[in-house]
This record gives structure tokens, C-alpha cells and sequence, in this order.
């Protein structure tokens, strides 16, 4: 069976190296944009089956990138997950899930993520797509 | 000094001052202010003196506490003021309402202080947002550490052998501790620095609580604590902030589990009591001694005790959940019996 692959969309370099052995670990291919821009880019040359997507980026949040996306007919239909970042508003509650409500995200996980929380989370939305 | 002449000054004096004052017989009637107070609350000239505070002064919220205060019975309560985040036209006011006692100490009236919180010094505003930019600026490096840490835990990059992740297990604790602590003091800013009155609207509390409910199912069931939700049907509608009451429910909910032993009881119940919306959360947990009762809402107060020994937290909790009572004008009480379990109750007004 084929690997499924991941764009993983983030700034923080620590993290996503992170993020990475772990999807890895668990058979997936991961490749990393550290900007909205270079993210786009990749997604028309690597054409992934998920992209995990970060709010809060310099220049282009993911908000944009996830706007973008949806409103190409190319790639409307490649599962986003958003990593929502808290604000400064009450950061311990569903405001942030709220946030990724308002977009066409397909589904969203706040940060700090829970290494299972996430697998879980990928897996589920690679199953239904 | 002639009495004219001594009112002039007097006058002169409180035209001077940079904050709104306003004072109130024990009727509620006006019978003075200064120009500030005439600015803030958009008043004509001397229009309003002589005439009850609600006919001038459009803000209900001030009219209700101004009220509130000359409706204190005997005795008064030694530190009886009111003290309340307003945002009228586009000034956001804090505002001190107190009771006027004759020399017998009865009340005749009641002063309010009407100040301009964009006139909060440099190093006020300096310290408030400073924190608020810190612990931003901890809370990213933080989250991905916690990450790392727990990657390596799971073996990904090598296995270890017992010590080490005995070892690496309790950084991971250690991280995660600071991460809450991150968010709580975050939280803490929110409420002080009144971010919240930039979003007041009708709130469904039933709505809130069994969001809040699914939310914390993973915390539930990690302990194998029964929790009991009971909502009174058709709750009138409460005016707050959504972030914060939801902060609130979370803390109170957290609370009760952490402090309740395993295959323990929480229960939840919302009602409505007299001008009110009550919510009662009850545990059956340690409890908490008479004399800690006082302290358990102050920053950073934790009880320290055999029984609390390895509860990990980071203190703020129940100050948060007071905060957010208090910014919504509420009341909050605490019954507790060591051994058996406590009982947080909580009125919100409707408005």
C-alpha cells in the first residue's frame, strides 16, 4: 500500500521536526514548508494527501494559506488540518476551536498538541478522505 | 472661610481632579459632580443635578451598582465599594462606588470615582502588557519542548532504559506544568487588563457548561470520576463573555476532579435563583479546612498538605474562576468538610 503523504506547514523548526519523526514513525511521508508561501508552493509539487496547517505565521497565516487552498478547485478538495494557535483572549478554552470553526478547515487541534491527540487526528481524517 | 467662598473652592478643587466624580443622596438623587464626570458620562453642564441617577446617567450597569450600594443595610460591611471594568462611549472606565456614612455611621449617600484607565501611568501599562508579551513569548519554545519530550518518550528516536525515562518522564511533567502555568497567567492578564469587555454578549450558560462538559471527558475518564451534569430547563440568558465563563466552568470542573480521589463524584447543577443564574459544582474530594477556605481564590495559594502532597497546579485556578465572577458582578460561596467533599456556589446575575 502506497504511503500516504504530508505537507506539514510551520514556522517553528523545532516542531516540526518533531511532528515529523512522529507522523514518520507511524509510516507516513513528511515533507515541511516553514512559510505560507513555500507551503503553497509545495503543494503543487508534492500533491499530499493532508496538510497540517499552522495559524500563526509571519506574512501569510494559515488562515490565508487555508483560504487559498479551498478556493482553488485544484486542491479544494486535499484535507486541512489547522494547527489553531491560542490568541490572547482565555487560551484554555474552545474560543480557539471557534476560530477554526470560522474557516474551511476540515478539522482543527489546538497547540499545545498531544502526540497521540494528533496521530489520532490525521489518521481519522486520512480514513474518511 | 465664608461658606460661598469655601463651596468655590471646593468646586475648583474637584474640577481639577482627573478622575469623574459623583455623588448621590440616599435617595439616589444627584447633588454633585465635577466636570470629568460630566465628560465621561456625557451629562450637560449642571442638567443632572437635582435629579435621580437614572434619568441622566444612560449607563445601566453604573445606575444598577449605584443602587446596589444605597440599598446596604445596617451594619455596613466594613469595605462596602463596588469595583467595576466599564466601557462607556469609547472609554474604558474602572469605576469605585461607595456608601457616604454620617458621623453615626449611617448611610446618606454614595461617591462615585469615574477613572480613566488610559490614564494608567507608563509602568502600569508597561507591566501589564509585558507580561502578557513574556508569557507569549515563553509559551511557543515551551510547547515545542513539551513536544520533543514527549516524542522521545514514546521511543521514536531510540528506546531508553528505566532510569532514563524515569527521568526524562518527569521533565515532561515539569514542561507541562509550565505550559499550564503559561495559559492560566495568560488568562489572568485577559481578565485584568479587561480584554473581555471588548466582547460582552447574550449567553446560553447551559450551552457553555456542556460544551465545557465534552471538553474535559479525557480528564473524566483518566480518573473514573462520575460526573453529573443537571441543567433547569429554559435558564434565562446571562450578558458576559463567553472566553471567560468557559475559563470559569473549566477551572471549577478541573478543580473538583483533581482534588476528588479516584472513582469519585462531581456534580454539576444550574438554576435559577431569584434575580440569578445559580451553578453549584460539588465534590466529593478531600475538602478543604476552615482556615484555608479564605485563601483557596488567592494567586498562587495552594493548600499544602499530606492529602494535597502530589496534586500538581498551578494556584491560579480558583483565582481566575473569582476574577470571572466578579467581572460579571456575581457571587461566589465555598462550603467544604474535610474527608467529604466541597460545594462551590456561584450566583451570575441576569441582567
Amino acid at each position: 500500500m502506497e504511503k500516504k503523504k504530508i505537507l506539514l506547514v510551520d514556522d517553528d523548526a523545532d516542531f516540526t521536526e518533531a511532528v515529523k519523526l512522529l507522523l514518520e514513525s507511524r509510516s507516513y511521508d513528511v515533507i515541511v514548508a516553514n512559510d505560507g508561501k513555500e507551503g503553497l508552493k509545495k503543494v503543487q509539487t508534492e500533491g499530499p494527501n493532508l496538510i497540517i496547517l499552522d495559524v500563526m505565521m509571519p506574512e501569510m497565516d494559515g488562515y490565508q494559506v487555508c483560504a487559498k487552498l479551498k478556493a482553488d478547485p485544484k486542491y479544494r478538495q486535499i484535507p486541512i488540518l489547522l494547527l489553531t494557535a491560542v490568541g490572547e483572549a482565555i487560551t484554555t478554552t474552545s474560543y480557539t476551536k471557534e476560530m477554526g470553526m470560522k474557516t474551511d478547515a476540515d478539522d482543527y487541534i489546538p497547540k499545545p498538541v498531544e502526540p497521540v491527540a494528533l496521530v489520532e487526528r490525521v489518521e481519522n481524517i486520512l480514513r474518511i478522505s | 472661610m465664608p461658606y460661598r467662598a469655601m463651596k468655590e473652592s471646593l468646586n475648583a478643587v474637584i474640577d481639577s481632579l482627573s478622575d469623574g466624580i459623583l455623588v448621590t443622596d440616599k435617595q439616589g438623587k444627584i447633588i454633585l459632580y465635577n466636570q470629568k464626570a460630566e465628560a465621561f458620562l456625557g451629562i450637560q453642564g449642571k442638567a443632572a443635578l437635582d435629579h435621580p441617577v437614572q434619568k441622566h446617567i444612560r449607563n445601566d450597569v453604573l445606575v444598577g451598582i449605584i443602587s446596589k450600594i444605597l440599598k446596604l443595610e445596617l451594619p455596613l460591611p466594613y469595605r462596602a465599594e463596588e469595583v467595576c471594568l466599564m466601557d462607556i462611549g469609547n472609554i474604558r472606565l474602572r469605576v469605585h462606588v461607595n456608601p457616604v456614612r454620617d458621623e453615626h455611621g449611617l448611610l446618606i449617600g454614595s461617591v462615585t470615582l469615574l477613572h480613566d484607565m488610559a490614564q494608567l501611568s507608563a509602568i502600569d501599562k508597561i507591566k501589564g502588557n509585558f507580561l502578557s508579551m513574556v508569557s507569549h513569548q515563553l509559551k511557543s519554545p515551551l510547547s515545542s519542548t513539551l513536544l520533543q519530550t514527549s516524542i522521545l518518550l514514546d521511543g521514536i528516536a531510540g528506546e531508553f532504559n528505566e532510569k532514563q525515562r524515569d527521568l526524562l518522564q518527569k521533565v515532561k511533567n515539569k514542561i507541562k506544568g509550565m505550559v499550564d502555568l503559561i495559559h492560566d497567567i495568560l488568562d489572568v492578564c485577559y481578565i485584568e487588563e479587561g480584554g473581555y469587555l471588548t466582547q460582552i454578549e447574550n449567553l446560553d450558560l447551559a450551552e457553555i457548561l456542556q460544551r465545557t462538559v465534552e471538553l474535559m471527558q479525557p480528564q473524566i475518564q483518566d480518573k473514573n470520576i462520575v460526573l453529573h451534569v443537571k441543567i433547569e430547563d429554559h435558564l434565562p440568558l446571562i450578558i458576559g463573555n463567553k472566553s471567560s465563563v468557559e475559563a470559569m466552568f473549566i477551572n471549577l470542573i478541573n478543580n473538583a476532579i483533581k482534588y476528588t480521589p479516584s472513582e469519585g463524584q462531581v456534580s454539576v447543577e444550574m438554576s435559577e435563583n431569584a434575580q440569578n443564574v445559580q451553578i453549584e459544582v460539588s465534590d466529593t474530594g478531600i475538602g478543604v479546612e476552615n482556615e484555608d477556605i479564605p485563601r483557596i481564590f488567592d494567586k498562587f495559594y495552594r493548600v499544602r498538605s499530606e492529602s494535597t502532597k502530589n496534586i500538581s497546579g498551578t494556584g491560579l485556578g480558583l483565582s481566575i474562576v473569582k476574577s470571572v465572577v466578579d467581572a460579571h458582578r456575581g457571587a461566589i460561596n465555598v462550603e467544604s468538610k474535610v474527608g467529604e467533599g466541597t460545594t462551590f456556589t456561584i450566583l451570575l446575575p441576569v441582567k
